[in-house]
């Protein structure tokens, strides 16, 4: 009599060691593909370990029926599920135990199973997952359990031929985990797909290519080729008319972030160049934010693309600023900070926290150009901090009611005021924090003099050490010491624990360490740091708070 | 009896776990794959050293699910209840872990799992507030369980680290919203709130930053507990202490274990409470 497909099914017969076996591929190919498994871990915490743990609770498995000779699927597949409760690490593991008990209860007190118990144990598996997790969320490892076991049971009950089961499962899982950003926000923002997810697929490959029968080390799994997603759609960008004949000489304004791992801030620049002009670019190794002027921002962002994720683009044709022709996920900040500092060390040190900063010296700006960057920028209000740069009394910024200018002395100054910002607060109680802040420090600048000059009506001397305090002269002379000791009689110093020495290009490496020596006597307590701002001044600036 | 369970990020010194009879359940640390029990077979004094010369930072991991059960079934064969204290779910496994272990055993009503929303001492606080409640007075599992949750909001942690780089990479707090830079020397003052860290001030010198912990202790005065951390410099903690002192509150000096001092890293300085 003629078998029924039901029944062909379920003569493949498969025991306690083929459990053993399938379970020796996942693992051997989850040790293969760990590292790249941490890399893409962003959630639930991005802690880059999802594969290490995902690895140890596996390997646990393993390792508790490492010398089983036992043909019982049951006894087994107990061993494996206790193994993987007692040893799971992280979060994924603790589903991933959870999937072993899948296998545990549907083999219980069986020593032979088929197809039909393979199926029934990844659908407990899904309901013991899903239970294992307080807030289950999509997108994630609990999903590709969920499609896995859902896609083998339509196969299955569908008449697929047993040996095509796991092979389609398979497809329909793979094509699952590259959804994952669909689903899930962070994974969207941070480019990738999900870690766990990806991990749970390298698990059902290796069963798979066990199942067909070839050999663990000649194979190797389907691995997804493209595991960055590009968070926008730069097509959408081709498709959009730009009417850049109507524009003026500075086309569109486009602001994006790129993320990677490693971005050298300078060579982006350089490449960004070539297409626009008016150039910010801030940020940190692994994100910067680019404000350009382009006629070609097509050209542009494909361009950019080549140092990592493309973010957040907003293009504005700047004669008609509100009319945003591509924006994705753009949430205007309440307020932006913008500085002026010069060289490549003060201008790292203002973007590290936060600011847009000028850098006059490298960028040539003037105050048209930071005006109109400014007035170009979307925020409901903006902090300038001036740090010595002299604003003209008829700027357009200073009328601007959402323009606050803080007329810091100098960087040191700038730099206090803009570590006591604090975006939790409200505009107005930040710019009263920040100027008390800067306000409370002790900033003096020291020049040596390379000509003989007047500086605040005193005559002063070629050679000559003059230091300048609260917009005074307050003393000169051709002893740096003298001058120091002369400058210190009416400075109270009580209190002051921490001395920031800040050094120009310009400055001689004797002077720094005359003042740093002298400082650190004078308050032996402080803490000292020496900053070479590398800009090109022979100011150095003593900041005492 | 009722009794008190809490784990190893709670970094209640052993004495006192002792004394008031709180058990308390390791974490792991883990080197690459060497996996180490948090205050069993790892401690701050050869951890610390590892941490600082290590090239990749350890990780850390919740207690298993079967763990928990061997903890907690001992106990409720004997016929005792649990009140099983925990750090914040938002920041460790620990909590879900705690859950699991609990579906999972037949008398799930002698069990009740408390989410500190806290960390370190914050939670140990919690745990000795729980201790003396129910050595006090004889109360039942779910009054118990109430007033100890009542204590949550009133319990505040606040941590002066050197360096955010060890938050940051172990994923603990936002990358992009705490700004500190690489360039100046800037220490951070963090604080758990809402069950995760969130930054509340920098400081350029390391007293300031000493001072603003002080700071935060007094204005939450009155105070019913207080307990200084450190991960190594005892002597600051101690000196803080002193100076936080009171007829009515004696602080706490603990040690960051190496759960939690894989995230605030050497020279941290931190304070718990809980105000009256």
């Amino acid at each position: 009599m003629r078998k029924t497909i039901k029944q062909m099914k379920n003569s493949v017969s498969f025991n306690g060691q083929t459990l053993i076996n399938m379970f020796t591929y996942s693992s051997y190919y989850l040790e293969k593909y760990v590292a790249t498994l941490n890399s893409l871990n962003v959630f639930p915490v991005p802690d880059g370990d999802t594969g290490t743990n995902m690895l140890i609770t596996i390997k646990e498995v393993m390792k508790s029926i490492e010398n089983e000779n036992s043909c019982s699927a049951s006894y087994i597949s107990n061993k494996m599920s206790e193994a993987a409760l007692m040893g799971a690490k992280g979060n994924s593991g603790v589903i991933l135990s959870q999937f072993f008990k899948g296998f545990e209860t549907t083999l219980k007190s069986k020593t032979n199973f088929g197809y039909e118990e393979f199926i029934i144990s990844l659908e407990r598996a899904v309901q013991y997952c899903y239970k294992a997790v307080g807030t289950p969320t999509e997108g994630t490892i609990l999903t590709i359990i969920n499609v896995a076991a859902r896609s083998a049971r339509k196969l299955y009950d569908k008449g697929t031929s047993p040996d095509q089961i796991m092979n389609y499962t398979c497809k329909d899982v793979k094509t699952s985990v590259l959804k994952t950003p669909e689903s899930l926000e962070v994974l969207q923002n941070a480019g990738v797909i999900d870690s766990g997810a990806l991990g749970l697929y390298i698990i059902l490959e290796g069963i798979r290519i066990y199942l067909e029968g070839k050999s663990l080390y000649s194979t190797n799994i389907d691995f997804p080729e493209n595991l960055n997603i590009n968070p926008i759609n730069l097509s959408n960008l081709e498709t959009k008319k730009l009417s850049q004949e109507d524009d003026d000489i500075f086309g569109n304004c486009i602001q994006f972030f790129i993320l990677s791992n490693n971005i050298n801030i300078d060579e982006v620049k350089k490449e960004i160049e070539k297409f626009g002009s008016s150039i910010v670019a801030v940020g940190s190794n692994s994100k910067i934010k680019i404000h350009v002027h382009s006629q070609i921002p097509d050209k542009l962002i494909k361009s950019a693309s080549k140092y990592g994720e493309i973010a957040e683009v907003t293009i504005e044709n700047m004669d008609e600023q509100h009319n945003k022709i591509v924006s994705t996920q753009i949430t205007p900040p309440q307020t932006i900070l913008f500085s002026i500092a010069p060289g490549k060390k003060l201008n790292n040190i203002f973007t590290e926290f936060g600011a847009i900063n000028f850098n006059i010296e490298e960028e040539k700006y003037d105050q048209k150009g930071i005006e109109s960057v400014i007035l170009q920028s979307n925020f409901k209000n903006a902090i300038l901090l001036l740090n010595g740069f002299m604003l003209k009394d008829d700027s357009i910024l200073i009328s601007n009611e959402f323009i606050h200018i803080l007329n810091t002395n100098n960087i040191a100054e700038g730099i206090t005021a803009i570590l006591n910002y604090n975006p939790e607060l409200n505009i107005h109680k930040n710019i009263s924090n920040m100027k008390s802040s800067y306000s409370s420090i002790t900033s003096i600048e020291i020049y040596k003099s390379t000509i003989n000059t007047e500086v605040y009506n005193n005559k002063i001397c070629q050679n000559d050490y003059y230091a300048i305090y609260n917009n005074k002269l307050i003393s000169k002379n051709n002893n740096i010491i003298m001058m120091l000791n002369e400058l210190f009689e009416n400075i109270d110093l009580s209190d002051k624990d921490f001395i920031t020495i800040y050094k120009g290009n310009n400055t001689s490496n004797s002077v720094k360490e005359s003042v740093s020596k002298y400082m650190t006597n004078k308050l032996p307590n402080a803490e000292l740091e020496i900053i070479e701002g590398e800009y090109n001044s022979n100011m150095l600036i003593i900041s005492i708070e | 009896m009722i009794k008190i369970i809490t784990d190893s990020t709670s970094d209640l010194p052993k004495e006192i776990a002792d004394e008031l009879g709180i058990t308390v359940i390791p974490l792991n640390v883990h080197f690459g794959e060497e996996v180490y029990k948090d205050g069993v077979d790892i401690f701050p004094d050869k951890f610390y050293p590892r941490l600082e010369n290590s090239s990749e930072l350890p990780k850390t991991s919740q207690p298993s699910i079967g763990d928990f059960i061997n903890i907690y079934k001992p106990y409720l064969d004997n016929g005792d209840q649990i009140i099983s204290i925990h750090v914040s779910s938002k920041l460790s496994g620990t909590f879900n872990s705690a859950t699991q272990a609990k579906s999972q055993l037949d008398n799930t009503n002698s069990i009740s799992i408390i989410d500190t929303n806290s960390v370190s001492m914050g939670v140990g606080l919690i745990s000795i507030y729980a201790a003396k409640l129910i050595k006090e007075k004889d109360i039942s599992l779910a009054d118990a369980t109430k007033i100890i949750t009542d204590v949550i909001n009133k319990t505040e942690t606040f941590a002066l680290v050197e360096t955010l780089e060890f938050l940051q990479k172990g994923g603990r707090i936002s990358k992009t919203k705490e700004l500190i830079g690489n360039l100046l020397k800037v220490r951070p003052i963090l604080k758990s709130e809402n069950g995760i860290i969130v930054q509340v001030g920098r400081e350029r010198s390391r007293n300031k930053g000493i001072a603003y912990l002080e700071e935060a202790a007094k204005n939450s005065s009155p105070l019913k507990y207080l307990s200084i951390m450190y991960s190594t410099t005892p002597e600051e903690a101690q000196v803080l202490a002193d100076k936080l002192r009171s007829k009515d509150v004696i602080p706490i000096i603990a040690q960051l274990g190496p759960v939690i001092g894989t995230y605030a890293g050497p020279q941290a300085l931190a304070i718990a409470l809980i105000s009256d």
